[in-house]
């Protein structure tokens, strides 16, 4: 009786342990399909990468052997369509916290550089010094970024290195492992870093941030509680509590206090942000909720105004207007002799309940430096119109200050058209005319 | 909901209508201004109106556009009013005199979701393509059908309806438990990356890029995002960015990577840490 018990007990016992483990060797090789389908997706991204940069440095050593704008153009064009390519594969690939920054702002560079050159620039003059020398450099880089692609590549085919090892070195605390792909990309890194920075003045994007750029700002510096008081009063909530106020830290282009008050009527936080020189308030965002609308737009419109009058800005048109939810959300521009100056701009949201001005912005405003820009014509507005498509109904024209993608401020001749339904703005460089920006508006 | 609302909004207009019928102004208008931007009912009349003498040619959506405002001033212009695109009361007086407004029309065809104009002269019957029924069904129903009442919340330029659900999966993944300054703040980074020429140069690009944000890697991207991380994705879209332009954030309680902390830091909102 207790034997055969026993036994019974035992066959149940192994049977479970076979399923299990076939179980477990099912699992096993699902998991293994698809650590094997991702890592392949990792080399696929890889090799594209090293193949695009490849055929880059082909393409762009070709164009060196030309001479004129349309001969070049071709070849121009294929460059950019590379370095698009090439800067998606790189995206692909598990490299977010590893500083491979330098070769994707490489081949942003190439990118910029081909466009401007090759697809933007109307006529057939032929490339400036400048740029023929700038083409010069980005070949020279291409090769070098290649020779270091092309060794990685040699040693992952040699050694077997897997990007799913690449991804987890990554996440771990200590990176000084050695990891032969981690490695090799960091001299990539390190090389395209000695070219971006021989390269800075013609860097375009990164200029944003750096300081120079940046508008100088009026008044003394603050301490923190000048600050909060200073937004008190600006806000008109003299009764808030602070809750908190933080410097901003070493990484930010603007010393500023970031200062949370809690209003003393809602209890609802008041987020801002003032710049330690001036006090000047670049951003500030009341985060209450917003009750049925009570108010039209057009009032809300009204409100924005008397808000900016009463704060010193005045002189601003209202040229953008929103709607989301209940709430108007409003983009004014500075006018300088009935020019609109779009990048010195500022944004409000007016709550639709009572009219209140819940969020501002004015960062564009204070820190886009506009002097020095020419506010005079040097095209008549007739030629400019020439330019444009006849099938066009031309609704408005006006003078503005433009910031194209060179992060260069432009005076444009700007021209809202209609076609059919759609309404268009394009903006023709008042000096040159060329076509600086085209946009359907869709709303 | 607006099955039930819209009686009662035509009850107030028919109210309104006979009030100012008697006083002598022959609007059904209600008395605010109308300037681009604006949406809601009276916005739906001037459309319907506009399109009855045919200076309007888009659709009756309730939504102030640059076609409902190109419309308004050749109007003005051809009945010698004065040209601003805005609808105050003289400019509404005069379209109410020249023109039809059938409200039972506009709103059934509203409501039905169905494709519809209104030009004066042409049988009403003629100028309705009914919305297919299967189609109703396949679709998101209730919810079209609330939007199809007029969009309030149209698209910011150059974002697509996807993007901006995306991005708000995003940012409730990323940031559910943070204070609302702090997702506007995750939802600034994924903007200043698209900027950024390190990075790729789409929304969706710069969320799935591997390794990149851990909701997406531990597929918390797939929680159903609240109205919360959806307006803080609008307010980072309409340019409000509390992180000064930072492309990077991590948590410092559990962050693994060597890296991230050498980058510069910018400033902490609630959990997070964000840096250049």
């Amino acid at each position: 009786m207790k034997r055969s018990y026993w036994i019974i007990l035992c066959s149940i016992l192994a049977a479970l342990m076979v399923g299990l483990g076939i179980w477990a060797n099912q699992e096993h090789r699902a998991r293994e399909a698809v650590m094997i389908q991702a890592e392949n997706h990792y080399q696929q991204a890889f090799h594209e990468l090293a193949y695009y940069v490849d055929s880059l440095e082909e393409s762009l050593g070709t164009s060196l052997a030309m001479h004129s704008r349309e001969s070049m153009r071709p070849q121009l064009v294929e460059t950019w369509r590379l370095s698009a390519l090439a800067h998606g594969a790189a995206n692909e690939l598990p490299l977010t916290l590893l500083p491979f920054n330098r070769t994707n702002e490489f081949l942003a560079h190439v990118g910029d550089f081909t466009y401007n050159s090759g697809v933007k620039t109307t006529g057939n003059r032929p490339l400036s010094d400048k740029e023929y020398r700038s083409l010069q450099k980005l070949y020279k880089e291409s090769m070098s970024i290649r020779d270091g692609l092309r060794d990685v590549q040699s040693k992952v085919m040699a050694h077997h290195l897997r990007w799913m090892d690449v991804e987890q070195a990554l996440q771990q605390k200590r990176q000084n492992q050695d990891n032969q792909v981690i490695d090799g990309l960091k001299r990539v890194n390190v090389q395209a870093t000695d070219y971006t920075q021989s390269f800075s003045p013609e860097n375009p994007r990164n200029t944003v941030f750096e300081k120079q750029k940046l508008k100088p700002l009026e008044g003394s510096v603050l301490s923190p509680d000048q600050a909060a008081t200073g937004i008190k009063k600006w806000l008109g909530v003299p009764k808030a509590k602070i809750r908190q106020i933080r410097k901003t830290g070493k990484g930010s282009s603007t010393s500023a206090y970031e200062i949370t008050l809690i209003n003393n009527r809602t209890k609802k936080p008041i987020h801002a942000s003032i710049t330690r020189k001036g006090g000047h308030v670049i951003w500030f965002m009341n985060n209450r909720p917003v009750g049925a609308q009570k108010i039209s737009f057009y009032e809300a419109t009204k409100k924005a105004k008397r808000f900016l009058d009463q704060h010193r800005l005045p002189g601003m048109e209202l040229v953008k207007k929103d709607q989301f939810d209940k709430v108007a959300v409003l983009t004014f521009v500075e006018k300088r002799k009935n020019i609109r100056v779009y990048p010195s701009s500022i944004r409000l949201q007016v709550a639709l309940d009572n009219g209140e001005v819940v969020a501002f912005d004015e960062s564009d405003y204070l820190f886009n430096k506009c002097d020095r820009v020419p506010l005079i014509p040097k095209m008549s507005e007739q030629s400019a119109r020439r330019q444009l498509n006849p099938d066009l109904r031309i609704q408005e024209t006006h003078l503005a200050v433009f910031q194209n993608p060179l992060l260069k401020n432009v005076l444009c001749y700007e021209f809202f058209a209609t076609k059919g339904h759609d309404t268009y703005r394009v903006l023709l460089n008042a000096e040159n005319g060329d076509q600086e920006k085209v946009e359907l508006l869709r709303d | 909901m607006i099955k039930c609302l819209i009686p009662k909004v035509v009850a107030t207009f028919l109210s309104l209508f006979f009030l100012f019928g008697l006083n002598g102004q022959a609007s059904a208008f209600t008395n605010q201004i109308l300037t681009q931007g604006a949406s809601g009912d009276d916005v739906i009349e001037l459309q319907a109106r506009l399109q009855y003498i045919g200076f309007y040619s888009g659709k009756i959506d309730g939504h102030f556009s640059y076609g409902t405002y190109w419309a308004l001033r050749s109007f003005q212009q051809k009945y010698g009013l004065k040209v601003d695109g805005q609808a105050g009361t003289s400019t509404k007086q005069k379209l109410a005199k020249v023109s039809q407004f059938d409200k039972n029309f506009i709103y059934s065809n509203l409501s039905a979701g169905n494709t519809f104009t209104y030009y004066g002269g042409v049988p009403l019957n003629q100028q309705v393509k009914k919305k297919n029924k299967g189609q109703l069904s396949a679709g998101d129903g209730g919810n079209s059908r609330k939007n199809q009442n007029y969009s309030v919340n149209h698209l910011p330029q150059g974002y697509s309806q996807s993007d901006i659900n995306l991005m708000a999966n995003a940012v409730y993944g990323e940031s559910r438990g943070e204070p609302y300054i702090g997702q506007v703040a995750v939802a600034s980074v994924i903007i200043n990356r698209v900027a950024d020429p390190r990075f790729p140069n789409n929304i969706s690009d710069v969320i799935f890029q591997p390794g990149a944000f851990t909701a997406v890697s531990d597929g918390q991207i797939w929680l159903t995002p609240n109205v919360t991380a959806k307006k803080a994705v609008m307010d980072a879209i309409n340019g409000w960015d509390p992180t000064h332009g930072a492309i990077y954030y991590f948590n410092p309680e559990t962050a693994t990577s060597a890296w991230i902390w050498s980058r510069p830091q910018i400033g902490r909102i609630g959990k997070h840490i964000f840096c250049k």
